[in-house]
Protein backbone atom coordinates (compact mmCIF):
# COMPACT_ATOMS: atom_id res chain seq x y z
CA UNK A 1 0.00 0.00 0.00
CA UNK A 2 1.41 3.36 -0.84
CA UNK A 3 0.70 6.32 1.26
CA UNK A 4 -0.61 9.54 -0.93
CA UNK A 5 -0.42 13.16 -0.19
CA UNK A 6 -4.19 12.99 0.75
CA UNK A 7 -3.77 10.16 3.08
CA UNK A 8 -0.75 12.03 4.52
CA UNK A 9 -2.78 14.94 4.78
CA UNK A 10 -5.98 13.77 6.34
CA UNK A 11 -3.42 11.82 9.33
CA UNK A 12 -2.06 15.10 10.01
CA UNK A 13 -5.45 16.96 10.08
CA UNK A 14 -7.38 14.77 12.58
CA UNK A 15 -4.45 14.33 14.63
CA UNK A 16 -4.08 17.70 15.29
CA UNK A 17 -8.05 18.40 15.75
CA UNK A 18 -7.80 15.04 18.30
CA UNK A 19 -5.01 16.63 19.55
CA UNK A 20 -6.90 19.73 20.65
CA UNK A 21 -9.71 18.29 21.99
CA UNK A 22 -8.36 16.40 25.02
CA UNK A 23 -4.68 18.10 25.43
CA UNK A 24 -5.56 22.14 26.12
CA UNK A 25 -8.12 20.96 28.75
CA UNK A 26 -6.16 18.13 30.67
CA UNK A 27 -3.37 20.90 30.86
CA UNK A 28 -6.26 23.41 32.24
CA UNK A 29 -7.35 20.98 34.41
CA UNK A 30 -3.96 19.69 35.84
CA UNK A 31 -3.15 23.74 36.51
CA UNK A 32 -6.47 23.31 39.10
CA UNK A 33 -5.21 20.03 40.07
CA UNK A 34 -1.49 20.95 40.68
CA UNK A 35 -1.15 19.47 44.29
CA UNK A 36 -0.27 22.65 46.95
CA UNK A 37 2.33 20.79 48.36
CA UNK A 38 5.04 21.27 44.90
CA UNK A 39 3.95 24.97 44.80
CA UNK A 40 4.70 25.06 48.33
CA UNK A 41 7.77 23.52 48.60
CA UNK A 42 9.65 23.90 44.82
CA UNK A 43 7.95 27.14 43.83
CA UNK A 44 10.33 29.48 45.03
CA UNK A 45 13.95 30.58 45.07
CA UNK A 46 16.75 28.64 44.41
CA UNK A 47 14.57 26.48 42.17
CA UNK A 48 12.69 29.16 39.94
CA UNK A 49 14.79 32.74 39.26
CA UNK A 50 12.59 35.87 40.58
CA UNK A 51 11.71 36.77 36.85
CA UNK A 52 10.10 33.35 36.90
CA UNK A 53 8.81 33.64 40.06
CA UNK A 54 6.47 37.20 39.00
CA UNK A 55 5.56 35.63 35.40
CA UNK A 56 4.48 31.78 36.09
CA UNK A 57 2.79 32.78 39.90
CA UNK A 58 -1.13 34.23 37.89
CA UNK A 59 -2.65 32.79 34.88
CA UNK A 60 -1.95 32.32 32.18
CA UNK A 61 1.88 31.97 33.13
CA UNK A 62 0.43 29.56 35.93
CA UNK A 63 -0.07 27.03 32.84
CA UNK A 64 3.74 26.83 32.13
CA UNK A 65 4.45 25.75 35.47
CA UNK A 66 2.04 23.20 35.58
CA UNK A 67 3.78 22.06 32.56
CA UNK A 68 7.42 22.52 34.25
CA UNK A 69 6.41 20.71 37.06
CA UNK A 70 4.47 17.80 35.23
CA UNK A 71 7.58 17.53 33.10
CA UNK A 72 9.75 17.04 36.30
CA UNK A 73 7.47 15.03 38.25
CA UNK A 74 7.54 12.44 35.09
CA UNK A 75 11.40 12.43 34.48
CA UNK A 76 12.94 14.13 37.62
CA UNK A 77 16.55 12.82 35.96
CA UNK A 78 16.75 15.30 33.12
CA UNK A 79 16.40 18.01 36.05
CA UNK A 80 19.95 19.40 35.84
CA UNK A 81 19.95 22.88 37.20
CA UNK A 82 16.63 23.46 39.59
CA UNK A 83 17.35 21.22 42.13
CA UNK A 84 14.57 19.32 42.12
CA UNK A 85 15.35 15.77 41.61
CA UNK A 86 13.54 14.86 44.83
CA UNK A 87 10.39 15.86 43.53
CA UNK A 88 8.37 12.46 43.54
CA UNK A 89 8.78 12.20 47.75
CA UNK A 90 6.76 15.24 47.87
CA UNK A 91 4.07 14.42 44.83
CA UNK A 92 1.05 12.46 45.53
CA UNK A 93 1.31 8.63 43.55
CA UNK A 94 -1.70 10.09 41.30
CA UNK A 95 -0.48 13.18 40.15
CA UNK A 96 2.70 11.17 39.27
CA UNK A 97 0.72 8.87 37.01
CA UNK A 98 -1.15 11.38 35.27
CA UNK A 99 1.49 13.69 34.91
CA UNK A 100 4.13 10.68 33.15
CA UNK A 101 0.66 9.78 30.61
CA UNK A 102 0.20 13.58 30.30
CA UNK A 103 3.72 14.39 29.23
CA UNK A 104 4.33 11.35 26.84
CA UNK A 105 1.21 11.26 25.26
CA UNK A 106 0.96 14.86 24.62
CA UNK A 107 4.62 15.32 23.85
CA UNK A 108 4.30 12.96 21.37
CA UNK A 109 1.26 13.49 19.85
CA UNK A 110 2.45 17.27 19.09
CA UNK A 111 5.91 15.91 17.72
CA UNK A 112 4.57 13.63 15.51
CA UNK A 113 1.75 16.28 13.97
CA UNK A 114 4.27 18.95 13.78
CA UNK A 115 6.88 16.14 11.52
CA UNK A 116 4.31 14.95 9.45
CA UNK A 117 3.75 18.88 8.86
CA UNK A 118 7.16 19.15 7.66
CA UNK A 119 6.90 16.03 5.91
CA UNK A 120 3.98 17.69 4.04
CA UNK A 121 5.36 20.71 2.74
CA UNK A 122 8.27 18.53 1.64
CA UNK A 123 5.98 15.99 -0.48
CA UNK A 124 6.26 15.64 -4.03
CA UNK A 125 2.81 16.89 -5.86
CA UNK A 126 0.46 14.13 -6.93
CA UNK B 1 -47.11 58.32 -20.30
CA UNK B 2 -46.18 61.67 -19.01
CA UNK B 3 -47.42 60.96 -15.89
CA UNK B 4 -46.06 58.15 -15.30
CA UNK B 5 -42.63 58.74 -15.94
CA UNK B 6 -43.30 61.41 -13.39
CA UNK B 7 -44.13 59.62 -11.18
CA UNK B 8 -40.79 57.42 -11.81
CA UNK B 9 -38.46 59.98 -11.72
CA UNK B 10 -39.83 61.24 -8.30
CA UNK B 11 -39.26 57.12 -6.67
CA UNK B 12 -35.93 57.14 -8.21
CA UNK B 13 -35.39 60.97 -6.42
CA UNK B 14 -36.76 59.76 -3.23
CA UNK B 15 -34.71 56.57 -3.23
CA UNK B 16 -31.61 58.81 -3.85
CA UNK B 17 -32.49 60.86 -1.08
CA UNK B 18 -33.24 58.28 1.15
CA UNK B 19 -29.97 56.13 0.17
CA UNK B 20 -27.87 59.68 0.60
CA UNK B 21 -29.74 60.17 4.50
CA UNK B 22 -29.77 56.91 5.84
CA UNK B 23 -28.12 54.04 4.35
CA UNK B 24 -24.39 54.98 4.22
CA UNK B 25 -22.32 57.33 2.43
CA UNK B 26 -20.46 57.01 -1.03
CA UNK B 27 -17.23 55.78 -0.90
CA UNK B 28 -14.81 55.59 -3.88
CA UNK B 29 -12.20 52.37 -2.56
CA UNK B 30 -9.04 51.32 -3.74
CA UNK B 31 -8.55 47.38 -3.43
CA UNK B 32 -5.57 46.74 -1.35
CA UNK B 33 -3.45 43.17 -1.19
CA UNK B 34 -5.51 40.51 0.47
CA UNK B 35 -8.60 42.03 -0.84
CA UNK B 36 -11.51 40.13 -1.93
CA UNK B 37 -15.11 41.20 -3.27
CA UNK B 38 -16.97 39.00 -1.23
CA UNK B 39 -14.87 40.77 1.90
CA UNK B 40 -15.93 44.12 0.39
CA UNK B 41 -18.94 43.84 -0.02
CA UNK B 42 -19.35 42.27 3.35
CA UNK B 43 -17.61 45.17 4.91
CA UNK B 44 -19.05 47.33 2.76
CA UNK B 45 -22.87 46.46 2.78
CA UNK B 46 -23.52 44.20 5.62
CA UNK B 47 -23.61 41.24 3.06
CA UNK B 48 -23.33 37.62 3.67
CA UNK B 49 -22.80 35.65 0.84
CA UNK B 50 -25.97 33.39 -0.35
CA UNK B 51 -28.15 36.04 0.63
CA UNK B 52 -30.57 38.24 -1.46
CA UNK B 53 -28.73 41.45 -0.07
CA UNK B 54 -25.51 40.37 -1.33
CA UNK B 55 -27.08 39.33 -4.33
CA UNK B 56 -28.36 43.14 -4.83
CA UNK B 57 -24.65 44.70 -3.73
CA UNK B 58 -23.20 42.33 -6.21
CA UNK B 59 -25.32 43.51 -8.79
CA UNK B 60 -25.10 47.48 -7.64
CA UNK B 61 -21.04 47.25 -7.58
CA UNK B 62 -21.17 45.92 -10.97
CA UNK B 63 -24.06 48.67 -12.27
CA UNK B 64 -22.01 51.25 -11.32
CA UNK B 65 -18.29 49.53 -11.76
CA UNK B 66 -18.99 48.49 -15.55
CA UNK B 67 -15.11 48.45 -16.26
CA UNK B 68 -15.38 45.44 -13.60
CA UNK B 69 -16.13 42.65 -16.22
CA UNK B 70 -15.56 39.55 -13.62
CA UNK B 71 -16.66 40.74 -9.84
CA UNK B 72 -14.57 37.89 -8.87
CA UNK B 73 -11.57 39.27 -10.38
CA UNK B 74 -10.06 42.47 -8.64
CA UNK B 75 -6.65 43.62 -9.00
CA UNK B 76 -3.96 45.87 -6.27
CA UNK B 77 -4.82 49.74 -7.21
CA UNK B 78 -8.15 49.20 -8.67
CA UNK B 79 -10.50 51.95 -7.84
CA UNK B 80 -14.23 50.50 -7.15
CA UNK B 81 -17.35 53.31 -6.91
CA UNK B 82 -19.21 51.63 -3.89
CA UNK B 83 -22.47 53.11 -3.82
CA UNK B 84 -25.75 52.32 -0.75
CA UNK B 85 -27.77 50.37 -1.42
CA UNK B 86 -31.45 51.95 -1.28
CA UNK B 87 -34.01 51.47 1.39
CA UNK B 88 -35.55 47.85 0.88
CA UNK B 89 -32.69 46.77 -1.08
CA UNK B 90 -32.69 42.67 -1.93
CA UNK B 91 -34.40 40.89 -4.14
CA UNK B 92 -37.95 38.60 -3.47
CA UNK B 93 -37.65 35.44 -2.48
CA UNK B 94 -38.28 32.43 -5.06
CA UNK B 95 -41.16 30.36 -4.34
CA UNK B 96 -40.04 26.83 -3.52
CA UNK B 97 -42.74 25.26 -5.92
CA UNK B 98 -41.62 27.42 -9.29
CA UNK B 99 -40.33 24.94 -11.73
CA UNK B 100 -36.15 24.95 -11.92
CA UNK B 101 -36.92 24.95 -16.24
CA UNK B 102 -38.91 27.76 -15.98
CA UNK B 103 -36.98 29.77 -13.43
CA UNK B 104 -33.61 29.18 -15.51
CA UNK B 105 -35.66 30.07 -18.90
CA UNK B 106 -36.73 33.19 -17.12
CA UNK B 107 -33.20 34.08 -15.67
CA UNK B 108 -31.52 33.54 -19.33
CA UNK B 109 -33.94 35.96 -21.07
CA UNK B 110 -33.89 38.08 -18.07
CA UNK B 111 -30.58 38.91 -17.43
CA UNK B 112 -29.80 40.56 -14.05
CA UNK B 113 -30.06 44.53 -14.02
CA UNK B 114 -30.18 46.88 -11.26
CA UNK B 115 -33.09 48.16 -10.09
CA UNK B 116 -32.47 51.77 -10.61
CA UNK B 117 -30.96 50.97 -14.21
CA UNK B 118 -34.18 52.14 -16.17
CA UNK B 119 -35.49 55.05 -13.94
CA UNK B 120 -33.22 56.89 -12.61
CA UNK B 121 -30.32 57.69 -15.09
CA UNK B 122 -28.69 60.70 -13.60
CA UNK B 123 -28.23 58.77 -9.99
CA UNK B 124 -24.66 58.19 -10.95
CA UNK B 125 -24.22 62.01 -11.07
CA UNK B 126 -26.11 62.97 -8.14
CA UNK B 127 -24.89 60.35 -5.93
CA UNK B 128 -20.94 60.58 -7.07
CA UNK B 129 -20.79 64.15 -5.93
CA UNK B 130 -21.07 62.52 -2.59
CA UNK B 131 -18.42 60.51 -3.02
CA UNK B 132 -15.50 61.29 -0.84
CA UNK B 133 -12.32 62.32 -2.76
CA UNK B 134 -9.76 62.55 0.23
CA UNK B 135 -7.57 60.00 0.52
CA UNK B 136 -7.74 60.24 4.24
CA UNK B 137 -11.47 59.58 4.26
CA UNK B 138 -10.38 56.65 1.94
CA UNK B 139 -7.98 54.87 4.30
CA UNK B 140 -10.84 55.49 6.96
CA UNK B 141 -12.67 53.16 5.23
CA UNK B 142 -9.64 50.75 4.88
CA UNK B 143 -8.18 50.36 8.21
CA UNK B 144 -11.55 48.57 9.92
CA UNK B 145 -11.37 46.30 6.50
CA UNK B 146 -8.03 45.59 6.80
CA UNK B 147 -8.06 44.85 10.98
CA UNK B 148 -11.04 42.40 10.28
CA UNK B 149 -9.58 40.40 7.80
CA UNK B 150 -6.32 40.10 9.64
CA UNK B 151 -7.24 39.92 13.30
CA UNK B 152 -6.69 36.07 13.50
CA UNK B 153 -2.94 36.29 13.07
CA UNK B 154 -2.83 39.89 14.87
CA UNK B 155 -5.06 38.50 17.96
CA UNK B 156 -2.30 35.71 18.93
CA UNK B 157 0.60 37.77 19.03
CA UNK B 158 -1.46 40.50 20.69
CA UNK B 159 -3.19 38.25 23.03
CA UNK B 160 0.85 37.30 24.60
CA UNK B 161 2.02 41.01 24.39
CA UNK B 162 -0.94 41.92 26.54
CA UNK B 163 -1.15 38.39 29.18
CA UNK B 164 3.02 39.32 29.40
CA UNK B 165 2.12 42.87 30.34
CA UNK B 166 -0.16 41.63 32.74
CA UNK B 167 2.30 39.30 34.96
CA UNK B 168 4.91 42.24 34.58
CA UNK B 169 2.78 44.39 36.63
CA UNK B 170 0.88 41.91 38.71
CA UNK B 171 0.93 41.66 42.09
CA UNK B 172 4.12 40.67 43.35
CA UNK B 173 5.80 44.05 41.30
CA UNK B 174 3.46 46.15 42.43
CA UNK B 175 4.16 44.98 46.27
CA UNK B 176 7.49 45.74 45.48
CA UNK B 177 6.71 49.27 44.80
CA UNK B 178 4.44 50.03 47.76
CA UNK B 179 7.83 48.71 49.58
CA UNK B 180 9.26 51.56 49.10
CA UNK B 181 6.24 53.82 50.61
CA UNK B 182 6.05 51.15 53.19
CA UNK B 183 9.50 51.95 54.36
CA UNK B 184 9.86 55.30 54.02
CA UNK B 185 6.69 55.27 56.82
CA UNK B 186 9.20 52.91 59.02
CA UNK B 187 12.06 55.55 58.63
CA UNK B 188 9.47 58.64 59.21
CA UNK B 189 8.50 57.28 62.56
CA UNK B 190 11.99 56.29 62.98
CA UNK B 191 11.87 52.38 63.05
CA UNK B 192 14.60 52.59 60.10
CA UNK B 193 17.94 54.81 59.85
CA UNK B 194 18.41 56.38 57.01
CA UNK B 195 20.33 54.08 55.92
CA UNK B 196 18.12 51.13 55.96
CA UNK B 197 15.60 52.91 54.25
CA UNK B 198 17.87 53.97 50.94
CA UNK B 199 18.68 49.99 51.68
CA UNK B 200 15.61 48.79 50.97
CA UNK B 201 14.06 51.03 48.87
CA UNK B 202 17.00 50.83 46.24
CA UNK B 203 16.72 46.67 46.91
CA UNK B 204 12.90 46.67 45.87
CA UNK B 205 13.09 48.75 42.94
CA UNK B 206 16.27 46.63 41.68
CA UNK B 207 14.48 43.80 41.74
CA UNK B 208 11.37 45.13 40.22
CA UNK B 209 13.72 46.80 37.27
CA UNK B 210 14.91 42.99 37.12
CA UNK B 211 11.81 41.27 37.12
CA UNK B 212 10.38 43.45 34.39
CA UNK B 213 13.83 43.93 32.29
CA UNK B 214 13.17 45.57 29.17
CA UNK B 215 9.74 46.77 29.54
CA UNK B 216 10.63 49.22 32.47
CA UNK B 217 11.06 51.92 29.94
CA UNK B 218 8.01 50.97 28.64
CA UNK B 219 5.91 50.58 31.55
CA UNK B 220 6.77 54.50 32.78
CA UNK B 221 6.71 56.47 29.42
CA UNK B 222 10.19 55.99 28.72
CA UNK B 223 11.59 56.87 32.63
CA UNK B 224 13.15 53.99 35.08
CA UNK B 225 11.36 52.77 38.31
CA UNK B 226 13.85 54.47 40.40
CA UNK B 227 13.25 58.10 38.82
CA UNK B 228 9.16 57.50 39.25
CA UNK B 229 9.09 55.74 42.28
CA UNK B 230 9.76 58.78 44.12
CA UNK B 231 9.18 60.67 47.58
CA UNK B 232 6.55 63.88 46.80
CA UNK B 233 8.26 67.61 48.43
CA UNK B 234 4.80 69.60 47.37
CA UNK B 235 3.25 70.93 50.30
CA UNK B 236 -0.40 69.38 50.78
CA UNK B 237 0.44 66.00 49.20
CA UNK B 238 1.05 62.98 51.27
CA UNK B 239 4.98 62.30 50.45
CA UNK B 240 4.01 58.38 49.60
CA UNK B 241 1.80 60.01 46.74
CA UNK B 242 3.95 59.19 43.82
CA UNK B 243 4.17 55.50 44.82
CA UNK B 244 0.92 54.87 46.07
CA UNK B 245 -0.19 56.46 42.61
CA UNK B 246 2.55 54.20 40.47
CA UNK B 247 1.08 51.40 42.49
CA UNK B 248 -2.88 51.98 41.68
CA UNK B 249 -1.78 52.63 37.95
CA UNK B 250 0.60 49.36 37.44
CA UNK B 251 -2.50 47.33 39.68
CA UNK B 252 -5.18 48.71 37.01
CA UNK B 253 -2.80 47.80 34.29
CA UNK B 254 -2.72 44.62 35.25
CA UNK B 255 -6.06 43.94 35.35
CA UNK B 256 -6.69 45.38 31.96
CA UNK B 257 -4.30 43.40 30.65
CA UNK B 258 -4.36 39.64 31.67
CA UNK B 259 -8.23 40.70 30.81
CA UNK B 260 -7.71 41.42 27.82
CA UNK B 261 -4.52 38.85 26.78
CA UNK B 262 -7.19 36.31 27.27
CA UNK B 263 -10.31 38.04 25.69
CA UNK B 264 -7.94 38.70 22.68
CA UNK B 265 -6.90 35.08 22.28
CA UNK B 266 -10.60 33.78 23.05
CA UNK B 267 -11.53 36.62 20.21
CA UNK B 268 -8.63 35.15 17.49
CA UNK B 269 -10.99 31.57 17.62
CA UNK B 270 -14.27 33.95 17.03
CA UNK B 271 -13.01 36.28 14.68
CA UNK B 272 -12.22 32.86 12.59
CA UNK B 273 -15.68 31.86 13.11
CA UNK B 274 -17.09 34.85 12.26
CA UNK B 275 -14.60 34.86 8.90
CA UNK B 276 -15.97 31.21 8.15
CA UNK B 277 -19.78 32.46 8.78
CA UNK B 278 -19.35 35.15 5.37
CA UNK B 279 -17.13 32.94 3.69
CA UNK B 280 -18.08 33.06 0.17
CA UNK B 281 -17.86 28.54 -0.48
CA UNK B 282 -17.17 25.65 1.52
CA UNK B 283 -13.25 25.54 0.06
CA UNK B 284 -12.83 29.03 1.92
CA UNK B 285 -14.63 27.87 4.64
CA UNK B 286 -12.32 24.74 5.41
CA UNK B 287 -9.12 26.79 4.70
CA UNK B 288 -10.06 28.98 7.44
CA UNK B 289 -11.18 26.39 9.67
CA UNK B 290 -7.85 24.20 8.85
CA UNK B 291 -5.96 27.28 9.52
CA UNK B 292 -7.09 27.53 12.69
CA UNK B 293 -6.74 24.18 13.59
CA UNK B 294 -3.33 23.93 12.39
CA UNK B 295 -1.85 27.29 13.87
CA UNK B 296 -3.79 26.60 17.00
CA UNK B 297 -2.06 22.78 17.59
CA UNK B 298 1.20 23.94 16.52
CA UNK B 299 0.95 26.16 19.31
CA UNK B 300 -0.12 24.35 22.21
CA UNK B 301 2.36 21.52 21.09
CA UNK B 302 5.25 24.34 21.26
CA UNK B 303 3.91 25.64 24.42
CA UNK B 304 4.21 22.89 26.08
CA UNK B 305 8.00 22.01 24.21
CA UNK B 306 9.01 25.41 25.90
CA UNK B 307 7.79 24.31 29.29
CA UNK B 308 9.78 21.18 29.11
CA UNK B 309 12.86 23.38 27.90
CA UNK B 310 12.41 25.58 31.29
CA UNK B 311 12.72 22.34 33.14
CA UNK B 312 16.19 22.32 32.25
CA UNK B 313 17.21 25.64 32.12
CA UNK B 314 15.81 28.69 33.90
CA UNK B 315 15.77 31.30 31.55
CA UNK B 316 16.39 35.11 31.47
CA UNK B 317 14.72 38.09 29.43
CA UNK B 318 16.13 37.58 25.97
CA UNK B 319 15.53 33.75 26.08
CA UNK B 320 11.97 34.36 27.28
CA UNK B 321 11.32 37.27 24.44
CA UNK B 322 12.60 34.64 21.90
CA UNK B 323 10.97 31.48 22.83
CA UNK B 324 7.51 33.62 22.95
CA UNK B 325 8.19 35.17 19.53
CA UNK B 326 9.38 32.11 18.18
CA UNK B 327 6.04 29.96 19.63
CA UNK B 328 3.80 32.71 17.93
CA UNK B 329 5.48 33.02 14.19
CA UNK B 330 5.97 28.67 14.50
CA UNK B 331 2.38 28.69 15.40
CA UNK B 332 1.49 31.21 12.55
CA UNK B 333 3.19 29.28 9.93
CA UNK B 334 1.48 26.05 11.31
CA UNK B 335 -1.52 27.30 10.28
CA UNK B 336 -0.47 28.58 6.92
CA UNK B 337 1.56 24.83 6.25
CA UNK B 338 -2.20 23.11 7.08
CA UNK B 339 -3.81 25.58 4.67
CA UNK B 340 -1.17 25.11 1.94
CA UNK B 341 -1.64 21.14 2.62
CA UNK B 342 -5.43 21.26 2.00
CA UNK B 343 -5.51 23.57 -0.76
CA UNK B 344 -2.92 20.56 -2.57
CA UNK B 345 -4.36 17.14 -0.86
CA UNK B 346 -7.74 17.64 1.05
CA UNK B 347 -9.94 19.81 -1.43
CA UNK B 348 -11.84 17.21 -1.41
CA UNK B 349 -13.16 17.00 1.72
CA UNK B 350 -16.19 19.02 3.37
CA UNK B 351 -14.20 19.24 7.18
CA UNK B 352 -16.57 21.92 8.42
CA UNK B 353 -19.51 20.14 7.22
CA UNK B 354 -18.54 17.39 9.07
CA UNK B 355 -17.62 18.97 12.01
CA UNK B 356 -20.69 20.86 12.18
CA UNK B 357 -18.11 24.05 12.25
CA UNK B 358 -20.00 25.72 9.80
CA UNK B 359 -23.34 25.13 11.06
CA UNK B 360 -21.92 26.44 14.25
CA UNK B 361 -20.32 29.79 12.55
CA UNK B 362 -23.08 30.19 10.25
Amino acid sequence: MQLSGHDLFMLCFWLMVSYLVWMPPTWFLLTFLLPRSLVDRYFCAPHFNQGELTVLSAFPGSVMRTGIFAWLVAFPSLDRRRGMRDIRNYTPRWFVNVARCFCVVAAGQGFVAIVLLVCLALWPGD
Amino acid sequence: MQSQINVASDVSEQLALAALQGYGTPVLYKVRPGDRVSRILHNYYGALPGTARYREAELTLRYFNPALANPDYIVIGQTLKLLPLPPGGGSCPIPADVDPVQLNAFRAARPPRHYLEPASPNYVERIGQHIPLDPAERDAFFAPAWLEENYRWLAQPAGVGASALGLLTGPGNVALVREVGTAYDLYKRGVLTKGQYDYRRRTALQTFSRNVGPMERLLFKGQTANEVVRISRLLGIPATHRIEATAARLGQMARYATRGGVVLAGAGLYMACREMGRASGAQEKNEIMVEAVGSTAVGAALSLGVAIALTTTPVGWGVALVLAAGTAVASYGGGVGLRVAYDRWGQKVDFADRLEVSRLCS
